[in-house]
């Protein structure tokens, strides 16, 4: 026979996963929510951050934003880079997934760190270490190239080649989670219909693309929008590789907010805001996609996935 | 009273309660600040709190702090550039207690009204001198000898440093010249003292940069402007510049160029001061020329007044702790220790040549001695131009990042985006006159300038 608990100790219990959820939602609130408002709130004053006074100027910050053609080349950066890293990440994922799902291919393990390694490495030292590897002058890349007969090309000091040299270290940095991503949707295609294909005589080819594909589409909705979401977030990485230079060529967004609120003579705190806000507002863009995505994601799996 | 480090900086020694909490950012003056503020404690004063900060780093604690109400008691501006009587005016600074003290220990003239005295008060000094220049031209005796090149005769024209980085280059020792092409306020500082030595009749630092004093417009799309950014990028052109110049801000260039990247190096005075420190196995082989000129005649180049260094927080609550120890900083035996330490010439020129300063950095006083003049200050005419500086939205890209487009070849019309750097700064400069009142572009125009010669107010 059980026991029904006393009504007062059903609240009692009921309190307890609300103390602990307490210190997270202090946290949240206090390091998220409450930047989040106060940049909406910034973006409407005048202030450097070093008076004590704040002058409301309306809508003036986001006039300014959005007459700044310096914004829209960032923007543009921004965008040129989501273009190209994000499928780059997803597809060269996936590959190397597939390869190192292969039951025949020696060595996994030691593949798979080596692809997961960079992801662990902080951001900021592999920038710094990047900027040693691209020297034009004696770094590694120079010499192999100069050795073949290739002129010196200027990685990161030339406007045409740096923010394509920062592409390929983000992808190389970070395809290693998009890897384990996909390891584990390759998990989920059942051994026995890859078999039942075999038996029916599908090739290799046949079998990924009419049995393991199918599959795997509802990964590749969340894995896509999770990867964009990162690639959106490339701060660190471009401010320790190039600082946004040269003259402003890999000058994505954050920088773009850095500068104006951190970096520039007289500081702005209301335009970096502003700019902050519109981010915000694409990034919320980004989100519902997301979400409708991973709801379309569900429906396709047949609600379970 | 609670001590807590704050940001980045390195702090010395543990938190010391009583103790005075003072910033700086002058990394070359550790070992001077550490001797002084142990004989201010030896003769009775409480323990100092010392934190050095990278320039950059300070600024945005400053920031952070004067919001918390964490300012230390003493500090400097750092890489702050908001105008010292407006920082006053919204309260970060205490007078000085000791005003008397100090002023008596200034040399006359130094102290000027609306710079670093406000309504009789003083707020703060200076402990540099304005007589400096950022565009010395430093080499390696060694790499030029090798090369075949007299280190007892450094290029003195524009064309001569050409051609000597060339032949540097040629002779395959080293790359021809090392420059700061990622730091664009080096590169600013450099356009504007090369601009003077091609005639601009103008000076550099802050609020004055790109005018012309005469008349109190901005010029940036002046020939000068345009003959000395083609100088200075003639270089890469040539093939005599350190190929990873465009990743180097000042102080990696300085490393580079003190592991024998290059020959050539531009820097200002404290750049000894620095590798003394840093690289010691490098000073032996260090000489010092003056900025090179178009023609190669000696350079006349117009600094401002300098602005105050340390100041007193209006947060502290040891103003006169404070107060007496920045009297300290006007002795003659601090003077000697700052020529020592070879960062910023300290403010009485005349102490150098006796100290223990290697003589590269002698050397750079004698012609800092004679080829620097003391310009107007725009604010010890009218304080309003402070609060006009402090309103103006600034104009991005600024000099220092123009120069950065058009050496990575970003920008193609030099001469027509220098105009719209001087139209955009009077645009900016106009609306903010608008937005203060009681001030005019006037205000900027020093027609009793002479060019050579010390303004006299």
């Amino acid at each position: 026979m059980t026991t029904v608990p006393h009504e007062g100790g059903r609240l009692r219990q009921a309190r307890w996963p609300y103390l602990f959820l307490l210190p997270t939602a202090v946290l949240y609130g206090l390091f998220t929510l409450w930047p989040i408002a106060a940049s909406w709130w910034y973006s409407f004053l005048s202030w450097s951050g070093f008076e004590g006074e704040k002058t409301f100027v309306g809508l003036q910050n986001y006039r300014d934003v959005l007459a700044d053609p310096l914004f829209w080349n960032s923007f543009g950066i921004t965008m040129l880079f989501m273009v190209v890293t994000v499928p780059l990440r997803v597809v060269l994922g996936l590959a190397i997934a597939l390869l190192l799902n292969h039951p025949r291919l020696p060595f996994q393990r030691l593949f798979r760190t080596a692809f997961f390694l960079p992801v662990v490495t902080t951001t900021a030292i592999v920038g710094v270490v990047m900027q040693f590897v691209f020297d034009p002058s004696d770094g590694p890349v120079a010499e192999v190239l100069q050795g073949g007969g290739v002129p010196g090309v200027d990685f990161l000091g030339s406007p045409d080649a740096a923010l394509w040299t920062v592409m390929a270290v983000h992808t190389w940095k970070w395809v290693g989670v998009t890897m384990i991503y996909w390891l584990a949707a390759l998990q989920t295609v059942p051994r026995d219909v890859l078999e039942a294909a075999q038996v029916d005589g599908a090739s290799g080819w046949q079998s990924f693309r009419h049995v393991t594909v199918p599959m795997l589409i509802p990964f590749f909705v969340i894995i896509t929008l999770l990867t964009i979401e990162q690639n959106l977030q490339i701060f660190d990485l471009v401010m320790t590789m190039t600082g946004g230079g040269p003259f402003y060529a890999t000058e994505v967004i954050e920088l773009y907010i850095y500068r104006w609120a951190f970096a520039a003579t007289v500081p702005e705190l209301g335009i970096a805001s502003a700019a902050a806000v519109v981010l915000g507002l694409v990034l919320l863009v980004v989100g519902i996609g997301q979400l409708a995505g991973v709801r379309a994601a569900r429906r396709a799996a047949g609600g379970d996935a | 009273m609670q001590h807590r480090a704050v940001g980045r900086g390195r702090r010395r020694g543990p938190a010391v309660p009583g103790a005075l909490r003072w910033w700086d950012h002058f990394a070359p003056l550790e070992s001077l600040q550490d001797a002084t503020f142990a004989g201010f404690t030896r003769g009775g004063g409480p323990p100092v709190e010392y934190t050095v900060y990278n320039p950059n780093e300070q600024r945005q604690a400053l920031q952070l702090a004067f919001g918390s109400r964490q300012l230390p008691d003493v500090f400097s501006l750092g890489g702050l550039s908001v105008p010292v009587p407006l920082l006053r005016e919204q309260g970060w600074f205490s007078p000085l207690a000791t005003a008397d003290a100090i002023r008596a220990g200034l040399p006359p003239g130094i102290v000027t009204d609306g710079v670093h005295s406000f309504g009789g008060e003083l707020y703060s000094f200076p402990i540099f001198s304005p007589r400096q220049y950022e565009t010395l031209v430093w080499f390696n005796r060694d790499l030029l000898a090798r090369a075949g090149l007299d280190p007892e005769s450094p290029p003195a024209s524009w064309d001569d440093l050409r051609a000597a980085a060339r032949a540097v280059q040629r002779s395959g020792v080293a790359s021809g010249i090392v420059l700061p092409l990622q730091f664009p306020d080096r590169l600013a500082a450099f356009v504007l003292e090369l601009a003077q030595t091609a005639g601009f009749p103008g000076t550099r630092t802050g609020d004055l940069d790109g005018i012309d004093l005469t008349t109190g417009e901005y010029r940036f799309h002046d020939e000068a402007f345009l003959a000395a950014i083609e100088f200075l990028l003639s270089f890469a052109r040539d093939d005599t510049m350190f190929l990873a110049s465009t990743a180097l801000d000042a102080r990696s260039a300085r490393v580079r160029w003190a592991a024998e990247g290059g020959a050539f190096f531009l820097d200002g005075p404290y750049n000894v001061g620095v590798l003394a420190e840093k690289f010691p196995e490098v000073v032996g082989k260090l000489g010092v020329g003056p900025i090179p000129t178009p023609d190669g005649l000696p350079p006349v180049l117009t600094r401002p007044p300098t602005s105050g260094t340390f100041y007193v927080s209006s947060q502290s609550d040891a103003v006169d702790d404070a107060s007496a120890l920045l009297e300290l900083l006007v002795s003659d035996e601090y003077q000697r220790g700052l020529a020592g330490a070879m960062d910023q010439p300290p403010l009485d020129l005349g102490v150098v040549a006796g100290s223990d300063a290697h003589p590269t950095y002698k050397r750079c006083i004698e012609m800092f001695t004679e080829q620097v003049f003391v310009g107007p200050a725009g604010t010890a005419r009218n304080p309003r131009v402070a609060q006009v500086h402090a309103a103006m939205t600034p104009v991005e890209p600024g000099l220092g990042e123009i120069v950065q487009g058009i050496a990575s070849g970003q920008i193609t019309d030099v001469r027509g985006r220098l105009r719209q750097l001087s139209d955009e700064s009077a645009a900016a400069r106009e609306a903010a006159i608008g937005e203060v009142g009681g001030v005019s572009a006037e205000d900027w125009a020093f027609p009793g300038w002479r060019r050579g010669e010390d303004y006299a107010a």
